[in-house]
C-alpha cells in the first residue's frame, strides 16, 4: 500500500469524521429538518398514490391487478395453511379413535 | 482551514480520494467473493412455508444437548449474521458446545407478504417453526434465542407461549421505543406516517431501508474505505470485509402491514412497555415471562440504544435472569473480534447450563 496516504491520513480523517459525523446527527435529529424532510417524503407517495388512480382511471390496470393478485395468493396460503393444520388434526383423531376401538 | 468543506477537500488531495477510487471499484469483486463466503454452516431444511424457511444445522457432537435453540433473526436483516464466516459463526460456535441450534430465515418477502399481519409472524410462521423444531428433537420445549427485532420477536412468544419455551435469550431487541435512538426520534407520528407508506409502496422496499441505515453516520464509509485500503492484503480481514460487505447490502422488504404495526405500536405508541399491547388478540404482559432469561446489549448500540434492550431484563417475572452490556456496536456484539471473546462464551456457558445434557 503506498505509505503516504495511511499514516497522515488516518488521523485527520478520523477526527474530521468525528466532527462531521456530530454536526450530521444534529441535523437530522432538528425538528425542522425531520419535518421538512417528513413533508417532501409524504408529498412524494401521495403524488405516486395519485398517479396510480390516473393510471388505474385511464385504463392502465396492470398494478391494482397485480396487487389483488398478491392478496389472493397471501389468502391462498393461509387457507393451505389452515387446510394443512385441519388434516394433521383429523389425522390425530383417527389414530386416537383407532386406539380406543 | 476550519471551514469542513475546504477541510474535506484537503483530505480529497492527501490520498483521500485514491482510496475511495480503490474502494468502489472493488465493489463489485468484494461482493463475488463474499457471496461465496457467507452462511457455511452446514444445514439441512427441516421445513419451508411461503418465502420462510427452517434449518436445522448439522451438529457437532454425537449427542447434541436435548433442549434445542432456535435462532429467530430480524425480519429485515439476513440471518446469517449468525452465521457469517465460519471464524466469525455464532452457529458454529453454539454446536461446538454441544447444542441442537435450528435457525428461522424469513426469506424475502414479496408482494404476497405485504398482506401478512405482524402478529402472524409470531402466532403463525415462528409458531409452527417451533412446533417443527420440537416435533423434530423431540423435546416438549426450545430455547429462544432472538436478536435485533428477532428478540422482540422470541419475548412475545414467550409471553403468548409459555409452556414451549425452555429458556430465552434476548441479544439487541429493543423492547422500549421511546428513547433517544435516532429511529425513536425519525418515526415519530409528526413527520412519519406509517399509513401512507405502507399505502403507497406495499412493502417498504430493501434499498429504502437500507438507505435508512446508511443515513444515520454516512460518513463512517470513508473509514470503512481506509481500512479496505490499509489492510486489503490480509488475507483475514479481507473474507470479513467482503462478508460484511454482502450482509450489509442483502436486505430484505418489510412486509408491509407488518411494518404499519411496528411502527405504529412499537415506534409512535411504545404499547410493549405500558402492557398495552396486543398480539393474537392477547395482550402482552412481559412480567408473565417466568422462563429463564437472558438479555444482551451492546452499549454502543445506535439502532436498539442499551437501556431500551436491558429493559426487558427489569420487566420480566423470571427467577432465573441474566443481564450484561457489551462494550460493542449492534453487529459488533454477535460478530466482531470482540464477540468471539466477550459474547459467545458467555453465550453459550448459559444455554449449556439450560440445555439439559
Amino acid at each position: 500500500m503506498p505509505e503516504p496516504v495511511s499514516g497522515a491520513l488516518r488521523a485527520s480523517l478520523e477526527a474530521w469524521e468525528r466532527e462531521i459525523a456530530a454536526q450530521w446527527d444534529a441535523f437530522v435529529r432538528a425538528p425542522g429538518t425531520l419535518r421538512r424532510i417528513g413533508g417532501q417524503i409524504n408529498q412524494t407517495l401521495i403524488a405516486q398514490q395519485r398517479l396510480r388512480a390516473t393510471l388505474q382511471a385511464s385504463g392502465f390496470r396492470a398494478a391494482p391487478a397485480g396487487e389483488q393478485t398478491a392478496r389472493l395468493l397471501y389468502l391462498l396460503e393461509r387457507l393451505e395453511q389452515q387446510v394443512g393444520e385441519l388434516a394433521t388434526r383429523v389425522e390425530q383423531l383417527e389414530r386416537r379413535v383407532g386406539r380406543d376401538e | 482551514m476550519s471551514d469542513p468543506l475546504e477541510r474535506a477537500a484537503a483530505l480529497w488531495s492527501l490520498g483521500l480520494q485514491q482510496v475511495w477510487e480503490r474502494y468502489t471499484a472493488a465493489q463489485e469483486a468484494i461482493l463475488a467473493q463474499g457471496r461465496a463466503l457467507v452462511s457455511q454452516t452446514p444445514a439441512t431444511v427441516v421445513r419451508a412455508e411461503g418465502r420462510a424457511r427452517l434449518l436445522r444445522y448439522t451438529p457437532q457432537t454425537p449427542t447434541p444437548r436435548p433442549i434445542p435453540l432456535l435462532c429467530v433473526p430480524s425480519l429485515i436483516n439476513r440471518h446469517y449474521v449468525m452465521d457469517l464466516i465460519p471464524e466469525r459463526s455464532l452457529v458454529r460456535y453454539l454446536l461446538g458446545r454441544g447444542m441442537d441450534v435450528y435457525m428461522l430465515d424469513w426469506g424475502t418477502a414479496t408482494p404476497v407478504d405485504r398482506y401478512r399481519p405482524f402478529d402472524e409472524y409470531i402466532t403463525g410462521l415462528l409458531r409452527r417453526a417451533v412446533a417443527a423444531v420440537r416435533q423434530t428433537s423431540g423435546s416438549s420445549a426450545v430455547s429462544l434465542l432472538g436478536y435485533c427485532m428477532g428478540g422482540l420477536f422470541a419475548a412475545l412468544y414467550t409471553v403468548l407461549y409459555p409452556d414451549e419455551v425452555a429458556a430465552l435469550v434476548n441479544l439487541a431487541g429493543p423492547v422500549n421505543y421511546h428513547d433517544d435512538g435516532i429511529y425513536s426520534l425519525w418515526t415519530r407520528p409528526e413527520w412519519m406516517d406509517a399509513d401512507l407508506y405502507v399505502d403507497a409502496l406495499g412493502n417498504i422496499p430493501a434499498p429504502l431501508l437500507n438507505m435508512t441505515f446508511n443515513m444515520v453516520r454516512p460518513t463512517n464509509e470513508l473509514v470503512q474505505a481506509l481500512n479496505y485500503w490499509e489492510r486489503g492484503e490480509d488475507e483475514g480481514f479481507m473474507r470479513r470485509f467482503a462478508a460484511m460487505q454482502i450482509w450489509l447490502n442483502d436486505p430484505t422488504p418489510f412486509p408491509g402491514e407488518a411494518f404499519r404495526k411496528y411502527i405504529k405500536d412499537f415506534y409512535q405508541r411504545n404499547l410493549l412497555v405500558q402492557g398495552r399491547l396486543e398480539v393474537g388478540g392477547q395482550r402482552i404482559d412481559l412480567g408473565t415471562i417466568c422462563a429463564p432469561t437472558l438479555t444482551i446489549a451492546a452499549r454502543h448500540d445506535h439502532i436498539a440504544p442499551w437501556r431500551s434492550v436491558t429493559l426487558l431484563h427489569d420487566l420480566v417475572g423470571s427467577a432465573d435472569k441474566d443481564v450484561i452490556v457489551l462494550e460493542s456496536g449492534h453487529i459488533g456484539l454477535v460478530i466482531g473480534a470482540s464477540a468471539q471473546t466477550m459474547l459467545w462464551p458467555h453465550l453459550g456457558d448459559w444455554l449449556s447450563a439450560r440445555s439439559g445434557g
